[in-house]
């Protein structure tokens, strides 16, 4: 039994049966449709560039091919003891294996009025279907965050010839997640754009009669807005986890075989984390790619075999022209080495050093040197700075 | 004049033994290379080529062949797709010549033969004097028609289809004897052997012998005069009249079998024998040597490096590798994806036959112009994201890598088939195929070639 119709659960179900997993396999989700790629809701599904068949991970035929049932209902409470889980909708089932791939769910604003008609969060496709009614040409569309799903939909709203404005309330964009050089460039793009990018932009309120009308900034300003999307992160969605009496921190704790405290449910995804010996700590990635990583080493675990979780994780981001792609998490480095110009242009990379070793890349528009970093990575980081800064471009 | 030139040139042909032929053009190369003082000096040096806007626009010239080497092309072509989308190049080394980087623009061009001639040769330069050899690529209709017709069945889909199994069968052994998780060259043991393998097999060469066809083919593809290609022309020479006897002895032994009662194969220089138009081709050496050259050429860099740039193109944007696993059902759009995004050959060239107008340049009688199909590929008027691999684009199909019109390549199908059956086979074995050294590029601004990419293979799960 998986949990969760997401990447992680629909991986983890086809590589069970790929795994020789010969029992039942039952996919439960409640979003109503087929699991679909998540990463594109912000970018082309928002921008109305695909249709979510178009970004169904398998079709239909698939599943019932595989003898995989999907079951359109939410599972309220495990019971480790008789090895069941009770459904929302009424009833229970029997598991022998079971997989948590809960995934993560948006963290809401507590500011008053963001309750409001017209204000949206971004994390499922129901989400994007609503923002995208509402975003006719020449609306004024205010987003509440600078991180990557806030400049991301900024970017495809832009595109649809909406008014944007970003309100992020540290010093700079992607503050928490990369360079304050990296930030600039971000910041000057979506400003070349005509996107109105606001730092230190400390959300007051949100005002409106019925509909929300403007955003109420700590200085007194009002922003008008026409429509809002909110979008200042996720959490890990562990209560189910947690009630059953298994270890969360910050994320549902996984071991390297992707098995949580209790040896017959293993998890994967967003929900999870992980002990990654690379950077010697516990992680929560929000990775496709390691959703996808942990939901096949999860699948081999339940198989009874042995997999280990060892893959580097990436991640990317489209906005505009502009493909960036990150190798690693640069969480603690302590010198960056730029090749390019990120005040010029739009393609430049930044490497992120610990202690002379590489840990981490963002690459703007430069596969190569993506491609390149992820292999020093994995190899340990040890590499000349001289060669960092004279890599081949492209 | 010309008919009674054309008579003559005929008449020798026909006369002088092929090898004899190369010998005397050899001569005259080297006597040329003496004369002028260029012996044993190299046309072209590798030095860095610098950011386009450090460049007037006439000063572009995409005839270098490093640009591909050194990632520089992509700024290259999109600044002349925006600011000269027909651009003139007065003083490249290959003397002067129009770029049309347009997907539009290349589409008008290819398609008007009878404005834009093929002949005499598809590449920026000229092949060394008396080397000439004659290919269809580079005739226009009629010519052009009836000899692509007698080779035209080789690829027609009756036979295809009956190649699938056994073009499956070599990629199986191919793949089963791969190292795992140890890094090895994918150029040597995969793309090369594999081309080599389908090569051998159409033209039924001796198979224990067909890494010949590929070095034959690299060196006739790599000539400096005619793409700036690294060949040594000594070393041309000698290898193309060791082709020579061996493509003719092929020949002979094939009507030989044939006048004996054989039962007729389904292989390239059978099915020249059999046509009307082709059966004595081998009385015109050059025609000969070149339609097999080509055959040989066109089937042999073209897939090696679609399935090497596939390889590439999936590591640098891993998230469609994910997705491609994922949905192993998006290998055939992902197969015209790879090649648009490749685009292994990086142009075409042709002569106007008139003065004519060409998105509002006037181009006149006799200029040459160059078709990138490279830079079409990337448009960004067709192609969203045209610098990303986007497996399940939905227009991938509109790549033009395979030309347009009457030239439009006749191996299209056989090429997808391979890189589709390659692609399936892979995922059904291997879990990872990892780039673990930076790759390198083929010296050319015709090939847009890989000669090494150092991967490692990560087994799928078994047991």
């Amino acid at each position: 039994m998986v949990v969760g119709a997401s990447h992680a659960g629909a991986q983890l179900a086809a590589s069970l049966r790929q795994g020789g997993w010969k029992g039942e396999i039952v996919l439960v989700g409640d979003e109503g449709t087929l699991p679909y790629q998540r990463p594109p809701m912000s970018k082309a599904y928002l921008a109305g560039k695909n249709t979510l068949d178009q970004l169904a991970i398998r079709s239909a035929a698939f599943y019932a091919k595989q003898e995989i049932t999907l079951l359109d209902d939410s599972v309220q409470a495990v019971d480790r003891t008789d090895g069941r889980v009770t459904l929302s909708r009424g009833g229970s089932l029997a598991y022998d294996e079971l997989a948590l791939c809960t995934g993560a769910r948006v963290r809401r604003l507590a500011a008053p009025g963001a309750d409001l008609c017209g204000v949206h969060y971004l994390r499922t496709a129901a989400d994007v279907e609503l923002i995208r009614e509402a975003a006719s040409p020449g609306r004024r569309a205010v987003i509440i965050g600078g991180g990557y799903i806030g400049l991301e939909t900024a970017a495809s709203l832009s595109g649809l010839g909406l008014q944007v404005s970003v309100l992020e309330a540290t010093e700079r964009v992607l503050g928490r997640v990369t360079a304050p050089e990296v930030s600039a460039f971000f910041d000057r793009i979506h400003r070349e754009e005509a996107v109105d990018v606001r730092t230190k932009a400390t959300v007051e309120e949100l005002v409106g009669t019925d509909r929300v009308q403007g955003v109420v900034l700590a200085g007194g300003e009002t922003v008008p807005a026409d429509l809002v999307i909110i979008g200042i992160g996720v959490e890990p969605n562990t209560e189910l986890a947690a009630a059953a009496g298994l270890q969360v921190d910050d994320g549902v704790v996984i071991d390297d075989h992707a098995r949580t405290s209790d040896p017959a449910i293993v998890a994967a995804g967003d929900c999870t984390s992980h002990l990654m010996t690379r950077y010697g700590r516990r992680i929560r990635l929000e990775s496709v790619s390691s959703a996808t990583e942990q939901a096949k080493v999860a699948a081999a675990t339940a198989c009874g075999k042995s997999q280990r979780i060892t893959a580097l994780p990436w991640f990317w981001s489209d906005q505009y022209d502009v493909k960036l792609q990150i190798a690693g998490i640069n969480t603690g480095y302590d010198e960056i080495v730029l090749n390019g110009d990120p005040a010029e242009g739009r393609d430049f990379t930044c490497y992120y050093l610990r202690r002379g070793e590489l840990i981490a890349a963002d690459c703007v528009n430069r596969p190569r040197d993506f491609m390149f970093s992820k292999q020093v990575i994995i190899r340990g980081g040890q590499v000349g700075r001289d060669e960092l800064a004279l890599q081949a471009v492209g | 004049m010309t008919k009674i030139r054309e008579a003559i040139t005929a008449k020798v042909q026909a006369t002088i033994p092929m090898e004899r032929q190369i010998q005397g053009a050899h001569l005259y190369d080297k006597t040329r290379r003496w004369v002028t003082g260029t012996n044993g000096q190299k046309m072209f040096v590798e030095s860095p080529i610098p950011p386009v806007d450090d460049l007037e626009i006439g000063e572009i010239d995409l005839s270098n062949p490093f640009l591909y080497r050194q990632g520089r092309w992509q700024s290259y072509f999109e600044r002349l797709r925006k600011e000269a989308p027909v651009h003139y190049q007065a003083n490249s080394p290959f003397g002067p010549f129009w770029s049309v980087t347009r997907h539009a623009d290349i589409i008008a061009v290819d398609k008007n033969h009878d404005v834009f001639s093929a002949e005499p040769f598809i590449v920026i330069g000229v092949p060394p004097r008396f080397m000439d050899i004659e290919m269809f690529i580079a005739m226009d209709p009629p010519r052009h028609d009836l000899q692509r017709q007698a080779v035209q069945g080789v690829v027609a889909p009756k036979n295809l289809r009956e190649m699938e199994g056994l073009i499956r069968s070599r990629v199986r052994e191919v793949l089963d004897d791969l190292p795992v998780d140890e890094p090895f060259d994918w150029v040597q043991k995969v793309s090369v052997e594999l081309t080599a393998r389908m090569l051998a097999t159409l033209l039924d060469f001796p198979y224990e012998q067909r890494r010949k066809l590929v070095q034959w083919s690299d060196l006739a593809a790599s000539m400096e005069q005619t793409n700036g290609g690294p060949s040594d022309n000594d070393e041309v020479f000698a290898e193309m009249r060791s082709t020579v006897r061996e493509l003719s002895a092929l020949w002979y032994d094939k009507a030989a079998r044939l006048a004996g009662g054989e039962e007729p194969g389904f292989d390239l220089i059978t099915m020249l024998q059999s046509n009307e138009n082709t059966k004595d081709l081998i009385d015109r050496p050059m025609e000969f040597l070149g339609n097999l050259t080509l055959l040989i050429v066109g089937g042999n860099d073209t897939t090696r490096n679609s399935m090497s740039g596939g390889v590439l193109a999936l590591n640098q944007f891993p998230e469609q590798f994910e997705k491609l696993k994922a949905n192993p059902d998006l290998i055939p759009n992902m197969v015209s994806e790879i090649i648009r995004w490749q685009t292994p050959l990086a142009y075409m060239r042709r002569i106007a036959k008139k003065d004519t107008i060409l998105n509002g340049q006037f181009i006149r009688e006799g200029d040459k112009v160059v078709m990138w199909y490279a830079s079409g590929n990337r448009d960004e008027a067709v192609f969203e994201r045209p610098d990303e691999l986007i497996i399940d684009r939905p227009n991938a199909r509109n790549h033009i890598a395979f030309g347009f019109g009457v030239h439009r390549c006749m191996g299209n199908r056989l090429a997808e088939m391979q890189l589709r059956i390659l692609w399936e086979e892979l995922l059904t074995r291997f879990e990872d195929i990892d780039v673990v050294a930076d790759p390198e590029y083929v010296q050319s601004n015709f090939v847009r070639g890989i000669s090494r990419l150092m991967v490692r293979l990560t087994p799928k799960a078994t047991g």
